[in-house]
Formats: C-alpha cells, sequence, structure tokens
C-alpha cells in the first residue's frame, strides 16, 4: 500500500515523471464543465462539474464505463462541442472550437479508403494548408516509427486492423499538434494486438513528448500507459478520482502482473463495484 | 449479381455453349413442333436473315446510331443536372425544403407517360426522345448523389473538424468521394432507364431510330425483322454498361483493394465497421 500513499488526488506532486515534462498543470485547464442533452425529453446530464488540469507532456487516462460521459469530454476538448456550463483553457486563452494543435484518434482507424497510407497521415496538412514537401519527411519518419514504411503506398483496406490504427495515430501526429486524444483508440483490436499497441504508444510519446488525454474503458490499459488515471462513473458523468501512477518508465507488460500494478488495477475497479463494466 | 467466378471452369464453358446450342435449336423447330406461325413466333433463322439483312444493308446502322446519339445526349443532360440538383439539395437545406414537395411529386409519376406530350410538344425529330431520356436519367441520379453526399462517415467528418476544416474541405475531401460509389450507381441505372425512354419515345412517333424501326417492322408483320431489332437493343444496353462498369472500376478502385489477401481482411473485420460498399447493396432510386 506504501506505493498508493502519495497518489490519492489530482494535487499530488508529478515531480517524479521521467518524460521531463513541465512540473505545471496548467497547461489545460477545465474548469466546472457540465454537458447537458436536450432534445426532446428531460435532459440528460453528460457530464457535471468536471475540475482537471493537465500538464505539459502530462499522459492522462479517463477510465469508466460506457455512458460515464468520457467520450463527450474527448469531443469538448476537441472543440467538436460547445460545454453547457464552465469552461476550458488551453494555455491562456479560451477553447472556442476546433484546436489547429490538437490531433484525435478515434476508435476506429478513420481512414479514408481512396487515400494511400501516406496521404492518410498527410490529412491534417491537407486541412490545414501547410506545406505538403515541408511535411513530407516527418510523415515518412512517423510512418517508420510504426514500423509501416514498405505500405507507404497501400491502401487501407490492404492492412491489417493493428495496421490501420498506427496509421491513424500517426496521422494525428503529423502536423505536431501540442496535444493527442485519443478515444478508446484500441478498443476493437484483439487483446495481444492492443498489449502490443499500448508498448508502441508508450515509446512513441516518450519519444514525442506530447500532452495525451486517452479514454479507455480498460483499467489495466489506463493504469500500464498514464502518468494519472482519472476515474468517472456515470448518470451523471463525474470525476471519481484521480490517480498518480507511480509506475517506471518505460513500462513493460512484465510490469501488468506486479504486485503494485494489481494494487492500482484494484483501486480503480473499487469504483466500478461487481457491476462487471470493466475488463 | 452474385459472385459466380468460381464456376467459370472450361467445363463449364463448354456446358455453358451447349446449352445455348440446345436452347437454338428447341427455338428453331417449335415453330414446326408446336406449330407456332411464323408472324407469332418466327424461328431463330429467320431473325438471323433478318439480323444479316438489316446489317450488311446499313440500315440498322442509320437507325442505331441515331437512337445511341438520342441515348447518351439524354443521359449526359439528364444525369448531369441530377448531380448539379443533388449536390444542392445536400448542400442547402433551405433549398431542399422548397424543392423537395416536387420532387417526391414526380418521383411517384412514371416518368415515361409523358412521352407522348413531349412527341407533342417537341416533334418528332430527336428532341422529344432526348427530353424523356433526360427526364427519366434525371431522378436516379439526383437521387443518389442526395444519398451519397449523405453517406459520408460521422467520425470522417469530425477528423476534418477537430482539425479546423471548412465545410468546403468536409465536402470536397469528403463527401464527394464518399458519394462516388452512390454516383456510380446512379449512372448505371440512369443509364439503363435512359435506352428504355429513347425507344418508348421512338414508339410514340419518331422519323427514326431503332424504335421506330421496330414499330413499322411490327405494322409490316415483319416479327424476325422486330427480334433482330430487340437483339440489337440488347447488345447496345449491354456494351453501355460494360463502358459503365470499366469507368466504375477504374473510380472506385479501393472497393477492389484487399480482396486478393483475405489474411489481412479478416484481420480488418476486427476493426470496426467496415467502410466497404458495392454499388449493387446500395439503397439506390428506384428502378
Amino acid at each position: 500500500m506504501t506505493l498508493l500513499k502519495g497518489a490519492s488526488t489530482a494535487e499530488a506532486n508529478p515531480e517524479h515523471r521521467p518524460s521531463g515534462a513541465s512540473s505545471s498543470r496548467d497547461f489545460i485547464r477545465i474548469n466546472g464543465v457540465g454537458k447537458l442533452f436536450g432534445g426532446r425529453g428531460p435532459a440528460v446530464t453528460a457530464l457535471q462539474d468536471i475540475n482537471l488540469d493537465i500538464g505539459l507532456g502530462e499522459f492522462v487516462a479517463v477510465v469508466g464505463p460506457s455512458g460515464c460521459g468520457k467520450s463527450t469530454l474527448l469531443r469538448i476538448l476537441a472543440g467538436l462541442m460547445p460545454t453547457s456550463s464552465g469552461t476550458v483553457r488551453f494555455g491562456d486563452r479560451k477553447l472556442e472550437g476546433p484546436r489547429h494543435d490538437i490531433g484525435v484518434v478515434f476508435q476506429s482507424p478513420v481512414l479514408f479508403p481512396w487515400r494511400t497510407v501516406l496521404d492518410n497521415v498527410l490529412i491534417p496538412i491537407d486541412v490545414q494548408k501547410l506545406d505538403r514537401n515541408k511535411y513530407l519527411s516527418r510523415a515518412r519518419e512517423l510512418i517508420d516509427l510504426v514500423g509501416l514504411s514498405e505500405f507507404e503506398q497501400r491502401y487501407p483496406a490492404e492492412l491489417s486492423g493493428g495496421m490501420q490504427q498506427r496509421v491513424g495515430i500517426v496521422r494525428a501526429l503529423v502536423h505536431d499538434p501540442a496535444m493527442l486524444l485519443m478515444d478508446e483508440p484500441f478498443g476493437a483490436l484483439d487483446a495481444m494486438t492492443r498489449e502490443h499497441m499500448n508498448v508502441e504508444l508508450q515509446r512513441l510519446w516518450m519519444a514525442q513528448s506530447k500532452t495525451i488525454l486517452f479514454i479507455t474503458h480498460s483499467i489495466s490499459e489506463a493504469v500500464f500507459l498514464a502518468d494519472r488515471v482519472v476515474v468517472m462513473t456515470p448518470r451523471p458523468g463525474r470525476i471519481a478520482e484521480v490517480l498518480d501512477i507511480d509506475l517506471p518508465r518505460e513500462r513493460t507488460l512484465d510490469m501488468m502482473t506486479t504486485p503494485p500494478f494489481g494494487e492500482y488495477v484494484r483501486r480503480i475497479r473499487a469504483h466500478f463495484g461487481t457491476a462487471g463494466v470493466m475488463d | 449479381m452474385p459472385d459466380l467466378s468460381s464456376l467459370d471452369t472450361t467445363r463449364n464453358r463448354i456446358l455453358s455453349l451447349l446449352l445455348l446450342c440446345l436452347v437454338l435449336v428447341i427455338w428453331q423447330a417449335s415453330p414446326f413442333l408446336f406449330n407456332i406461325p411464323a408472324f407469332i413466333l418466327p424461328s431463330a433463322s429467320a431473325v438471323a436473315v433478318g439480323l444479316w439483312r438489316g446489317l450488311s444493308s446499313g440500315l440498322y446502322l442509320y437507325h442505331g446510331a441515331v437512337t445511341l446519339f438520342e441515348v447518351l445526349a439524354g443521359f449526359a443532360l439528364g444525369g448531369l443536372l441530377g448531380l448539379a440538383l443533388g449536390v444542392a439539395v445536400a448542400l442547402n437545406r433551405r433549398f431542399a425544403y422548397f424543392i423537395y414537395p416536387y420532387i417526391i411529386m414526380f418521383q411517384s409519376m412514371p416518368k415515361v407517360a409523358l412521352a407522348p406530350l413531349f412527341v407533342l410538344w417537341f416533334g418528332l425529330g430527336v428532341t422529344s426522345k432526348i427530353v424523356t431520356a433526360a427526364l427519366v436519367a434525371f431522378f436516379p441520379m439526383m437521387i443518389n448523389t442526395i444519398s451519397g453526399l449523405n453517406s459520408a462517415d460521422k467520425d470522417r467528418i469530425d477528423l476534418i473538424r477537430s482539425l479546423g476544416g471548412s465545410e468546403l474541405q468536409v465536402f470536397t475531401m469528403l463527401r464527394l468521394p464518399s458519394a462516388l460509389p452512390f454516383i456510380m450507381a446512379g449512372l448505371e441505372i440512369a443509364l439503363a432507364l435512359s435506352l428504355i425512354g429513347t425507344v418508348v419515345t421512338e414508339f410514340l412517333g419518331a422519323e427514326s431510330g431503332l424504335g421506330m424501326l421496330m414499330q413499322s417492322m411490327n405494322f409490316m408483320m415483319d416479327v424476325a425483322g422486330s427480334f433482330s431489332i430487340l437483339i440489337i437493343l440488347a447488345v447496345v444496353g449491354l456494351s453501355l454498361n460494360q463502358i459503365l462498369i470499366m469507368i466504375r472500376n477504374r473510380v472506385l478502385f479501393w472497393e477492389r483493394l484487399g480482396r486478393a489477401d483475405p489474411a489481412a481482411n479478416a484481420d480488418t473485420a476486427a476493426a470496426g465497421p467496415k467502410v466497404k460498399q458495392t454499388a449493387s447493396a446500395l439503397p439506390a432510386a428506384q428502378k
């Protein structure tokens, strides 16, 4: 239990992080954010009073069962959806719509089947009307980083599910965004591929030093990847606990069977009772 | 069409050819076997002779060229208008609101029923045929364009928007290519309908064209000649359709990818909803 001593609240000291990120947590400030879904009938509270600060270079995982509003939170941060109350600040600017320095990874790879792997990775460059030539070498490096150099000129239909998701991830990185928003990116993959992708994502994060908000319904995935795990509970969606994960980097799959790892998992699972919503 | 390519062996080809011979033999013999008079069902050889006569004299070539011109002109006109109006409806909700009642009204009407009016208005020349062909080609094109443009995947739209992309970029980068399978399916339907519209209008009154030729042969009890024109029409329809399929395979190249590698495909299936669509599976417009 000693491991968990300093890991109880969001305000715990993050100095132990080896990523070299700034220790201040004022890169993103989510302040009293709530979200109501109206329409006909009574309004549904998807999010209630969400307060969370994220530091530059930090890896934050949000874990919770379906309906806890975690995807809503991500859509708000991506600028795809307005808040009903509260504010989100990026640095010193209030978030008012999509930003050019954010990369989003969705649950499915969201590739364009008529574009090659390379052209899919370059979508952010095309959308933001940046100079393709300037980013071509970066795109190729990223594709190489996830081991897909040989598939650069192939089309998505010729790739396996894991390969497609890797394309989706490096695409989110190509325009060198400050932040990555990942919405259950490995949810559709089989368990083996998923573990492999987790290792790869950690490697990518350590090499690229991005701020990542990672949404998942897998507790072990959250503990394995994150500096901090935000536990959310449903109806209404709110934060139940923010937990610092004090495990050394670079983490290995073997660590998942160690007692400290199991302790974190147990502690998070306690929030969800025996509903069996989590794996 | 179901995929029958696995049955396409040499043995089956020979069997298929034998079946054709059998059909022709029965056809040839049936006037004698069942005592059917030649002005009801001409024998296969009589039709072949009629076909040869029409082709060698250049008669079918001339009238065929007229019909083909009417079909293609009507198809191009109706197709382009359908595409343009479909884009306008899909892009502008206000425009869609005001135009929809008319679309629904016209859609439930059998369009070829307007052909007699068009002959009255535009005369016996090519114009009345082109207008009919354009009208019947217009609707499937417009409706498929609308559903195609609205078929763009929600996550893909979000991806472009999350990068700060404009609605115009969503349209050009995503909606248009997403609509292509629907548009190609619409073209196939429109082309088939154009041919029907043209021939029917030629029946009603024309100076030239295969439909008019067939009508006059019917009046002269030249049933073998009528049959031979039916064969020409079938060949024309089939050829036009084959050309479109070739174009579709080029345009929609990504739909044919990955099939050669079943291993990669099986893996993809685990990665959530597939984005593949084939034209035949589309909720296309009414036939």
